[in-house]
């Protein structure tokens, strides 16, 4: 491997890289990670970052202050550039585009960073489709000619193995590494990934030789380079370069423990980084842009790094707890109205970016609303521990964020694209396309991310993007890939740049404090209630908590699985998907249908996977938002609404019950009930002493008896069967076992003809305790006379009938002393008993 | 009584669309029945305030196929047959048609359509049964659960 040695170069694009680095760190966020030197770095990658910010005004600072490692024994070849953005892409030295393969072999430039990290991931999260990407095996990882745009499916994998990588390298290195990585693999992970991923072509060459060693490179081998001390060497030329120093310091951390093989320290590492890589984001990105960055490179970290592992870290650090609130304070923002992206801690200094807010659609501002509400009212359920977060401790987001990735390829659009012009947010009649790839949440984490990082372009749009996709990611979400043209993707890019600056005023030193709250000159309006006390911290540390106890048992690799049908994962989902957009101007001013989509995808992706394919069906069939539309039944009175259940069987009439309050009302009707209940025991309406042999427990007097002796009556069993006195047949009647051992498969014959009487007093002693019982009644009206005559025919006679069959003998009591003494039957119907062999036949 | 002399009545929907249909097919309805009943033969024009014309329309297909049926009497199996085919529409028409039956009083009508639903209805859970119908679930976790502890027969067989 050539990975020895690491050179620090400079990218431009690399802001999304970092971004992602953050999500990554703030995933990986353990107690740990305050340990971690990088932490002490960021400040130094700010400076660096807000150097070299202003050279281009789309490029993102970032690049600047980041640093590409490279390896030196790579040759260096200058890369191909369709941009003319030079100075903002990789610089030649830094990237070399080298042959698939070749990148497999180790020559790793950047892209050391993202192996540290894909390490991380794989480490962690053997079982992961984005360690599939990662795997060497696969050969599409190693990334696409720069040109390229990655194809929405490939890369999934790549995607996944970049964002892994892009996770570790994210932390660090904005620029090689650090597109990369920013962008979840994307970037640099992947090449082809990070070139889909950034919108602006720039990152893409330069992102993607690195990204693709990386992926490629196999994580032994970075170890290895890792613990030769190689990372030693590196780090020292970084040493401006908070990020690098935090990856190479993770890295370091990552190869020491790899044979430990604990995921959990790989996070560790990776959160550490992302401190360090905070800073940098910050720099880049607005306020809330730079909480979003940390929140989503922990995200990405975290669902890399093992979920097992996150679960156990359990904490969150102030900065992404302070980012979590900064893009609910946005959402809450938006909702507001014109202002409302200011105060949402979203920059509305570019025009766009402010157009986007100004115009909140009733319906987003609906949507936003509940979507927030469901959050909040989850947060509200979990105010068990009241303590704020630790300052380093693992982010909860990150916890929240599961792995799992989605299975299905859902496709969503995000109407959100908007024109890169001047700044005007325009509509693009084309929306820009994220085709949700299952195993690579990872992947789609960075391509989202990617657009946002791009150029200094825009606004806290880019931001949002990425803490939205690191939330994604962290929760498990599925890849998005980028269809768009990169046009389409640049513009994107160059939209969210301005964002980014923001970002730098935050404190370079605070690692775990980057918060757009904090940040003095954004324009943060003031907490949310619900967020402040901690309650909104308390929330996530019991999340996490709870995902730990999910876990015990779990193998750490699995953690929390894709397959995991869990509220938290859909929770934490939903959380991504919530600071996703409320950071997305272009979102939020735009139709709904990035949302639905997007739900839609989460809500299928909720499912274990046997029940997938159904809820699939399901959702895709029906509207995500039912209420929206026309409840159909509405539209009807109660009567016909009854009408409708009337024909409904028990059962099917019982689920109604749960439908909803109205039908649980109408299908409670008494009138019904007993309608079904004669449909099985006609004489229950006109017995009341049957009523305890259906079922004792139910009262005659309840006045939802009717409901209630229902199950009973199905569940029991009765026969149809024809009754003759030697020869003459009397009627049709229906038997209703009441007591009694079961009588089998046998059930009653179809005939019981009555051979013999005996006289009742013998019922005491012919008769057998574990007799299966008997209530007789007509099968109809046309049957009743049969069956009260040959009933007065037995009491006249104080004699019970006797039928045989086989071995089994069918005795018929007619009301007496023994079916009220014995039998607790006091009605004027027949009973019976079905014993074997007994009594013995007389002559 | 079907024959060419048979008079025609003018049904007018809600939004003024007339059919004009044979008194007899237009019997069919309860409600259009007693009107005729209680005006003069010459009034021959009967507004369906109600029912629009494309649920009309159907109603009066309906109306027609059975009031023909008793002329041209038809198995049950064929019946049954259009009758499904009848109802085989899309949800919205379908509680249309069952506004529309139950308006205009006929109770066969009411039946299939209503059974139609309630055949859509049949063996899902309530959650699909909402989907299906875009319900929105307004139980508390704890109303579900009692609901779901009182429904636990349900899937013993």
């Amino acid at each position: 491997m050539n990975v020895g040695v690491f050179e620090h170069g400079r990218v431009g694009p690399a802001d999304e890289g970092r971004g992602e680095a953050r999500a990554s760190s703030k995933a990986a966020c353990l107690p740990e990670m305050d340990a971690t030197p990088a932490a002490c770095e960021a400040p130094g990658e700010r400076s660096a970052c807000d150097g070299e910010g202003g050279a281009r005004g789309r490029e993102p600072r970032r690049a600047a202050g980041d640093g590409i490692w490279v390896p030196r024994d790579a040759p260096s070849a200058p890369e191909p550039h369709d941009d003319d953005d030079d100075e903002n892409m990789l610089r030649a030295q830094d990237v070399q585009s080298i042959p698939p393969r070749e990148e497999h072999s180790g020559s790793l430039r950047g892209a050391a960073i993202g192996i540290g990290r894909l390490f991380h991931a794989q480490q962690s999260q053997p079982s992961d489709s984005s360690l599939q990407a990662v795997m060497p095996s696969s050969p599409s990882t190693r990334c696409a000619s720069p040109g390229e745009t990655i194809s929405p499916r490939l890369p999934a994998n790549q995607q996944t193995a970049g964002s892994a990588t892009a996770a570790a390298a994210a932390a660090g290195c904005s620029d090689g590494s650090g597109p990369g990585t920013s962008l979840a693999g994307g970037l640099v992970g992947t090449g082809d990934h990070s070139c889909t991923v950034h919108p602006a072509a720039l990152l893409h060459q330069d992102v993607r030789p690195v990204a693709a060693p990386s992926a490629l490179a196999p994580h032994v081998d970075i170890m290895a380079i890792m613990s030769q001390g190689h990372v030693t060497e590196t780090t020292p030329a970084h040493t401006q370069c908070a990020c690098c120093k935090a990856r190479v310091a993770a890295a370091g951390v990552s190869s020491a423990r790899k044979n430990t093989s604990k995921a959990a320290v790989v996070t560790a590492d990776t959160a550490t980084y992302a401190d360090p890589t905070q800073p940098s984001t910050a720099n880049n990105v607005g306020s809330a842009a730079a909480v979003a960055h940390p929140s989503g490179a922990v995200e990405e970290a975290s669902v890399h790094a093992s979920r097992a592992e996150h679960a156990e870290s359990g904490r969150i650090s102030d900065s992404e707890w302070k980012l979590i609130s900064a893009l609910r304070d946005a959402v809450h923002g938006a909702m507001m109205g014109g202002d409302g992206s200011r105060q949402g801690g979203i920059r509305s200094d570019t025009p766009a970016s402010s157009a986007g807010a100004g115009d909140v659609s009733i319906r987003e501002r609906t949507l936003i609303t509940a979507l927030r509400e469901t959050v909040d009212s989850a947060i509200g359920g979990r105010l068990l521990s009241g303590g704020a977060p630790a300052t380093g401790s693992a982010t909860p987001s990150g916890a929240c964020a599961s792995p799992f990735k989605y299975k299905n390829d859902t496709e969503m659009d995000a109407p959100g694209a908007v024109d890169s012009n001047a700044g005007s947010l325009k509509r693009k009649s084309t929306p820009t396309r994220y085709s949700v790839q299952p195993s690579s949440a990872a992947a789609r984490q960075s391509k989202i991310e990617g657009p946002a990082s791009a150029p200094a372009g825009a606004p806290a749009t880019m931001t949002a993007g990425r803490s939205v996709f690191g939330a994604m990611g962290s929760s498990g979400a599925a890849t998005v890939t980028t269809t768009s043209s990169e046009a389409e993707e640049s513009d994107l890019a160059m939209r969210s740049a301005p964002a980014l600056k923001r970002q730098r005023r935050g404190d370079p030193n605070e690692n775990h404090q980057i918060s757009p709250l904090g940040d003095e000159n954004s324009n943060i309006s003031k907490v949310p209630a619900w967020q402040q006390g901690g309650s909104a911290v308390a929330y996530f540390p019991s999340a996490l908590d709870l995902l730990k106890a999910a876990f015990e048992g779990l193998g750490e690799e699995l953690a929390i699985d894709e397959k995991d049908d869990t509220v938290w994962r859909l929770m934490s989902q939903l959380i991504g998907v919530l600071e996703y957009v409320s950071v997305k101007p272009t979102l939020i001013g735009g139709p709904a249908s990035f949302l639905r989509d997007y739900l839609r995808t989460l809500l299928v992706g909720s499912a274990s996977e046997g029940q997938r394919e159904i809820v699939r069906r399901e959702i895709v069939s029906a509207d995500l938002y039912p209420q929206r539309r026309a409840n159909l039944f509405n539209a009807l009175p109660h009567e016909l609404t009854k009408h409708i259940l009337s024909f409904l069987d028990g059962r099917n009439m019982a689920r109604a019950r749960q439908v909803c309050q109205t039908w649980r009302e109408i299908a409670c009707d008494e009138e019904i009930w007993k309608q079904l209940c004669i449909k099985e025991w006609r004489s229950l309406a006109a017995d009341p002493d049957a009523w305890p042999l259906a079922n004792p427990l139910v009262s005659h007097e309840d006045p939802n008896r009717w409901r209630k002796i229902y199950p009973s009556l199905v569940t029991g069993k009765s026969w149809r069967c024809r009754l003759q006195k030697t020869g003459r047949f009397i009627c049709h009647m229906i038997a209703h076992q009441v007591n009694g051992s079961s009588l089998g498969e046998r059930g009653l014959p179809d005939t019981l003809v009555v051979e013999r009487r005996f006289n009742i007093l013998h019922l005491q002693t012919f008769v057998l305790p574990d007799a299966a019982v008997l209530y007789f009644e007509p099968e109809s009206e046309a049957d009743r006379s049969g069956f009260e005559d040959f009933i007065e025919y037995l009491t006249r006679r104080t004699r019970a009938g006797l039928a045989l069959d086989e071995q089994r003998r069918f005795i018929f009591i007619p009301p007496c002393e023994y079916s009220k003494d014995t039998l607790n039957y006091r009605g004027k119907s027949l009973l019976g008993v079905v014993q074997n062999a007994f009594p013995p036949l007389q002559g | 009584m079907v024959d060419g002399s048979e008079q025609f009545v003018a049904l007018v929907s809600s939004d003024n669309e007339t059919f004009n249909v044979e008194r007899g097919v237009a019997n069919v309805s309860g409600l259009v029945a007693n009107v005729l009943e209680d005006v003069s033969e010459e009034e021959t024009t009967i507004p369906i305030p109600n029912v629009e014309s494309a649920i009309l329309a159907k109603v009066i297909e309906y109306c027609r196929y059975h009031y023909h049926l008793q002329s041209n009497p038809q198995s049950d199996e064929d019946i049954d047959k259009w009758n499904k085919e009848f109802v085989r529409v899309d949800k919205p028409t379908l509680f249309h048609l069952i506004l529309a039956a139950n308006y205009m009083d006929i109770q066969s009508l009411l039946d299939l359509t209503c059974k139609s639903v309630a055949d859509m209805i049949k063996g899902k859970s309530a959650e699909q049964i909402r989907g299906e119908f875009g319900i929105v679930n307004d139980f508390t976790p704890e109303e579900e659960e009692e609901i779901r502890r009182e429904n636990a027969w349900v899937e013993d067989r």
